[in-house]
Formats: structure tokens, sequence, C-alpha cells
């Protein structure tokens, strides 16, 4: 099942409820805009480069289209697609004013110099200009690119269409970005899991155990702010292997071994763990927060975790899902787990428009109020209609996005 | 050409008979060729059996109340024909006239009857089938009462972005 497969499926089965008609669906699948674009230059040895940029802006009815830009040599349309809708439904699900969109270039940032690499974002932008822009689509950082890349984009922009900080988010704070863009998934991962445990009533994140499959921004940050909570982390992996420990892992000093040694493994006092294996432990809660698809239905049955919080992207296949929904183990979806990332992106959004700054304690604050609201909808749809969350966020985001559309008039 | 049309009988025109069932009703039939331009029934006749088209197309004809012969379609085989004369006694409503060479094998009323009579299941699965094909028009009759009554409108796409509207603002607003 391809991304945008995968995204219509659970689209789908929360419209097929709401009884939409097969040509509203249509309607509200469909991309706005696909582009995509020639990204050749000459290279450091003198060869000639070639690559391909994509943007697909999926939706724009709640406002301008917000979404990231990814550098891999997997990237093409139909990953864009996929997860440029995605952005759609996450953004309407804690009803931030943006539509979805997602792109990137097919290349292998390691193979190019960070002076290639921004030749190739500014011709990137070079062709790209004129549908993006601050009231029209913003792009974020994604996979393999950074506050760097964004800085670049922002410059070459702004070189053509005037000072506009606020066509992209996640700069740098020296250039217009926001106070705690870098850890903002993560503490939305944590303040979703602390609503999501509270309304089944299992208590607090105080003293439940906690594994996290992926240790990059998003797991080391979520790691971090699940300590702070008072839990316990007793399972951490990254792609060289994992470590776990039973009586809990020293998280502060594990940032520091992760910092120094540029992975998890080999820290003291714990044991290794594979990344599979990692995901059967039997624990309070399991959060993949690295890759996609890895919760399947070869593992899904003997997952032990007594509840999943998706803080990666589709980190689990339709075929566990329905094999979660079995066994009643209740699956925190990615759409509202993992949205603290673009919240905080809208916040970088509007300080840029007002042109003003807010403290961390503000973006702090907004946050956690954007996402304890968005749970509450959540959580609202989930029981009168009795489905499960992920099925309740796209009713709430559909109902949004639709409302939104027709009022917009079609 | 008997294979596949035997095929089409027990899959779309009367699922309600097996295979075994189809092929019985069949072998008691007479085949009828029809060449093109001419008339397979008429309009007004008494109505004998029942045609299982077989191949070719023909163009259904009625006479309007001025007398005028007004076209209401085409038909394409594989199909059936004159399945209401098959369970009530009276004329056909309408004429079948052949657009190219038809091949039909007719099954006589009388000997559905007999059949219906003896207790054989191919002969009351068809009369079943024929009630499902005598339902949906019914109901597609009953629709387009409805939209004559709601002054000969039929569903619009604007109604239908109204109806969203509307189950968006209701039963879906949170």
């Amino acid at each position: 099942m391809s991304g945008f497969e995968e995204v219509n499926y659970y689209f789908r089965r929360a419209a097929r409820i709401m009884d939409l008609s097969a040509r509203v669906e249509r309607m509200l699948i469909t991309p706005y805009r696909e582009v995509k674009v020639d990204v050749s230059l000459t290279l450091d040895n003198g060869d000639l480069g070639t690559f391909i940029g994509y943007r697909v802006q999926h939706d724009r009815s709640r406002g301008p289209m917000k979404g990231g830009l990814r550098y891999h040599p997997t990237v093409d349309m139909d990953e864009a697609l996929g997860l440029a809708s995605l952005m759609t439904w996450k953004t309407a699900v804690v009803n931030l004013p943006f539509g979805g969109a997602k792109g990137g270039i097919a290349v292998d940032p390691k193979t190019c110099s960070p002076r290639e690499l921004e030749r190739l974002t500014r011709r990137f932008v070079q062709q790209i200009h004129d549908i993006i822009g601050p009231h029209t689509d913003i792009p974020a950082p994604d996979v393999n690119t950074n506050a760097q890349v964004m800085a670049w984009i922002m410059d070459e922009y702004s070189m053509i269409h005037g000072f506009s900080p606020a066509v992209v988010t996640g700069k740098p704070v020296d250039l217009f970005g926001s106070k705690g863009r870098e850890e903002a998934t993560g503490r939305g991962v944590v303040v979703a899991t602390a609503e999501f445990l509270g309304d089944l009533g299992a208590g607090p994140i105080a003293g439940k155990t906690f594994a996290i499959q992926g240790f990059g921004n998003v797991g080391s940050w979520t790691a971090r702010f699940l300590h702070e909570a008072g839990g316990k982390v007793v399972a951490v992996s990254d792609s060289r292997g994992g470590i776990r420990n039973a009586a809990g892992l020293d998280i502060p000093a594990l940032l520091g071994h992760a910092a120094k040694a540029r992975t998890v493994t080999g820290f003291p006092g714990a044991s290794p763990v594979s990344n599979e294996e990692l995901l059967l432990l039997d624990v309070d809660v399991l959060i993949p927060s690295a890759l996609g698809g890895v919760l399947t239905k070869d593992n899904a049955h003997e997952v032990r975790a007594r509840h999943v919080v998706e803080a990666a992207n589709a980190p689990t296949t339709p075929e566990a899902d329905e094999i979660f929904q079995q066994r009643g183990i209740p699956v925190l979806p990615d759409i509202y787990a993992n949205a603290g990332g673009v919240t905080v992106s809208y916040f970088e959004w509007v300080q840029n428009i007002q042109q003003f700054t807010w403290e961390a304690d503000r973006i702090t604050a907004e946050l956690q109020r954007h996402m304890t609201e968005a749970y509450a909808t959540l959580a609202k749809v989930a029981r009168e209609r009795r489905v499960p969350l992920r099925t309740a966020a796209f009713i709430v985001a559909i109902g949004r996005v639709g409302r939104a559309t027709v009022l917009r008039g079609v | 050409m008997a294979e596949d049309f035997l095929e089409v009988l027990c899959t779309t025109l009367c699922p309600t008979l097996s295979r075994a069932q189809g092929g019985a009703l069949l072998a008691a039939t007479e085949p009828v060729g029809v060449p093109a331009g001419e008339v397979a029934f008429r309009e007004g006749e008494v109505g004998k059996g029942l045609f299982f088209f077989v191949a070719g197309h023909v163009e259904i004809v009625q006479q309007r109340r001025d007398g005028a012969a007004q076209s209401v379609g085409v038909v394409k085989a594989p199909s059936l024909l004159g399945e209401i004369s098959l369970i009530m006694d009276g004329p056909h409503t309408a004429t079948a006239r052949a657009l190219s060479h038809c091949e039909f094998r007719f099954l006589a009323k009388e000997q559905f009857r007999r059949r219906i009579d003896a207790g054989d299941m191919a002969a009351h699965r068809l009369a079943l089938g024929i009630a499902a094909v005598i339902a949906r028009r019914l109901l597609r009759l009953n629709e387009t009462l409805l939209d004559m009554a709601a002054g000969g409108k039929v569903p619009a796409p604007v109604e239908e972005l109204d109806r969203l509207k509307q189950k968006l603002f209701s039963e879906w607003s949170f």
C-alpha cells in the first residue's frame, strides 16, 4: 500500500461513517496542485548534477498550505502526495489555519558538499518561488533538511519577492525562527500522551514505563520530557540498535552519551536490544518515533505494550491497526500525536507575520493549549461515535476541511 | 455462444439459477432467428412466452396515443425479453424490431407453466429471477415518480453540496 493509499484508507474509513458521497470523497482527496521541476546544477567537480524536485499542494481551503521539504533519494510524487494529504488532516485535527503540502528533492544529501546543497536549495526555490509564499505555501524542515536549509530558502525567496521571513518555518532562532521549535514535536508527543493516558483512566505519566523506537529529534526530546514528567523510559533505539534497562534509563546521561557517540548503543548500565525486540517489550506505552510501517500484521499480535503512541508518521500499517483494535490496544494516531511540530511552526509563522517574538514559556503554554483542546475534541467524537481515536481524528479533520470547502464555495 | 449465454444467464440475468438449472431451461427452449429489420414480437399481440435474447440487438418501439411509433430504446443481447408475458396473460406492451440478425431461445408459456405445476425448481428459480427484474423496474419507476413530483428535477451536484453542508454543520459539527 503506498503512502497515499494508506492515508486514503483511513480517510475512507471515516468518510464512510460520515456517509460522504463518492464525489465528495474524490473532491477532498484530490490534490490542489502537483509540481515536478528540474533542479540541475553544476557540481563542485564540474560535472552536471541532475535532480528532480517535487511539491504537492493538497488542500488550501483552511489557509496557506504547510508541509516539509525532504532531501532523500526515494522522494517521488506518490510519497509527496501521501504526506501532503496527511498534512491537510493533521493541521485540521489541531485546528491550525493551514492546509497541507509536502515535497522535496530526490537526492542523497550525504553525497553533496555544503556548497552543493546550498546551490541545490536555491535552484529549487527559483523553480517553485511562484507557487510558495507566506500566504500560499510555507515549507518546513523534514528528512535531511534543517534550519540552515530553511535559511537559504528564506534568503532566496526574499531576493525575488522582498523580505519574507514567513515563507518558511523551522528557521534558525537567529534568523526569525521560533524558540521551542526544535523540541516542539517531542513536547507535543508528551502532552498528547498525558491527555491520552488520563482520558483512558490509566493515570499520569509518572511511574509508567515507556519504550521509544528512534532517538533522533523526536525520540530524544520525547524521552527527555517523559523523564522530566516522572516516566520511566526503559528502552530506546536508533538505526544502529537499542538499549534497555528495566529500572529505567538515565535519560540526561543518555542524551550526553548519544551526543558524543552519535548512537545510543554502548550506553553504560544498559543491555542491548534490537529494534524488532524493542517493539515487543512489556511496557505501558510503546512510542515508535522514527520509521513508518514498523508495526505490521507480522508483529502486531506479539506487541505487549498496553498503549501505542505514534510519534512517527504512519508507523502502524492498516492491518496492524485492525489487530490492535481487536486486541483492545488503544493507539494514539500520528496525525494528532506528532502535530506539536507543525503547531509551533504555526507559532513561528504568526511571529513572523506579526514581527513580534514570543518567549519560550508562551510557546510552551500555547502548544499545551492546542494539543489539549484538540485531544478533548477527538476523545468526544471517539466516545460519542464509538470509533477508535484515529477514525475520530479523521472525522474531525474531514469535518473542518469539508466545512471550509463548502463555505468558500465549489 | 450458447455456453456464453448460459454463463450470463446464471450470473447476471437470473442469478437465482444454478448452471445446471439454466442449462435445463435452455434445453427446453426453441431456437428462433429474426433477420435484421423484422419484428420479433409486436405490441398488442398476446405474449406467448419468454425470449432468451442470445445475439444481436433490437429496437423497442411503443405506439403513442396519437398512433405514431416512439422508439423507447435499444436492447442488446444477452438479455431477456417478453418476461411479463410469462407471468401474466396479456398483450406485449411494446414491439421488438431486430436492428441486426438476432438469435433467441424461446420458452413457451405453456411449457413454463407445466414445469411450475410439476414443481420444477429451475422454473421456480426463473420466476424468482423475473420477479427481481420486475421489482427493480418498479423501484426505478418509483424514483422517477418522486422526481416528477418534485417538479421533474433530478438531484444536481449543487444539491449534493447542500446536503454535505447540512451534514457537516449539524451531524458532524464539533
